[in-house]
């Protein structure tokens, strides 16, 4: 018989187990603790019936069930737990779409000005109405591809890093804030450039931020109280 | 092998019936149902703890994390007068079922139309 390469670590193995698990919004750290004590205590009774450890492991986490049926029974438990998880989501997709569609309002500006603003008045053709569209459709189209991947495969770079950085809730508030903030500044500096220094552009920017600034304490408090709840 | 439905509907008074044995933790209970139904009821194990919870939270049960004999702490669950209760009116519901059941299944009395 082969013997592995690496031998089987019960511990790390468990631990890796427990982080999938986490994952789901309606299971909370204590939930883990008896997942994890029950799955020892399978894993000891596996044991005395002649298996390895590692094939003991694999039965009992199978018996236990998979994160996507665990998480949804726990989900029938705990249903106010993924509301807040989804709410959290949506605002921090909501800021990054800001950011993208300010990206898309510089990029407009700065290379449609002249279709857009005629001798400093806008003038609202065809051709502005186009370009207002796709500035305002692709950043949703953009946005919404960018969670569908993060949806699809969460562990991607991009996954791990708002997984990550999501356990640092002031951290992640203030980061989400300052992009939006300066996506913004940048977007009606490219504004004023091609609206000719109008006071509008301004007045937009200051709009923007007490929404933002709204949205950056909610992402701080729904994050908070999701590390909390992990803890 | 229970069907899915019938696993689910039975979960709550076989969980009470076995803690009126005394208190007991999750792993525990699933291997007493498990020996009981001679291997008959299988549940996925991990879907008891929510059931639990959801339980204790009615007032069926109550828990408590203590250290067993070996040091591993487990959270033992108890019975409360609610789930007497409750255990009490499952008990009732079933058994209507299953005399009913046992007279068409030991006396059918075939109809002519």
């Amino acid at each position: 018989m082969e013997t592995p390469t690496t031998p089987f670590d019960l511990n790390q193995a468990i631990q890796r187990w427990r982080n999938v698990l986490a994952q789901s919004p309606a299971i909370r750290g204590e939930n883990l603790d008896e997942l994890e004590v029950h799955l020892r205590d399978s894993v000891a009774t596996l044991q005395a019936r002649d298996l390895s450890v590692e094939e003991a492991f694999l039965v009992a986490t199978k018996r236990v069930g998979s994160n996507m049926v665990l998480g949804k029974e726990y989900g029938k438990m705990n249903p106010m737990n993924i509301w807040t998880e989804r709410c959290l989501w949506a605002l921090i997709a909501m800021q990054i779409w800001e950011v993208i569609q300010n990206g898309f309002i510089s990029i407009t500006c700065l290379l449609r000005s002249d279709y857009i603003f005629v001798s400093g008045s806008p003038h609202l053709g065809w051709d502005t109405i186009r370009v207002i569209m796709v500035g305002m459709l692709m950043p949703i189209l953009l946005t919404a591809f960018i969670f569908w991947r993060l949806l699809k495969s969460p562990a991607s770079w991009m996954g791990r890093f708002l997984e990550n950085i999501s356990i640092y809730p002031a951290t992640l508030a203030a980061l989400l804030f300052v992009l939006n903030a300066g996506g913004h500044l940048f977007g009606m500096y490219c504004f004023n450039y091609a609206y000719h220094n109008s006071d509008v552009g301004w007045l937009l920017y200051v709009r923007f931020l007490p929404g933002s600034l709204c949205c950056a304490g909610l992402i701080f408090f729904l994050a908070r109280k999701r590390v909390l709840r992990k803890a | 092998m229970l069907t899915k439905e019938l696993a689910a509907a039975s979960t709550v008074p076989l969980v009470l019936a076995v803690l009126t044995e005394g208190e007991n933790y999750g792993y525990a209970l699933i291997q007493r149902v498990r020996e009981l139904s001679g291997g008959k009821i299988e549940w996925t194990e991990g879907m008891l703890y929510p059931v639990l919870h959801w339980m204790e939270k009615e007032g069926m049960i109550e828990s408590e994390w203590r250290a067993a004999e070996t040091g591993r702490k487990r959270k033992y669950y108890q019975l409360r007068k609610e789930g007497r209760k409750t255990l009490q009116e499952e008990k009732q519901r079933w058994l209507t079922v299953h005399e009913t059941l046992e007279k068409l299944w030991k006396h059918p009395q075939p109809r002519s139309i």
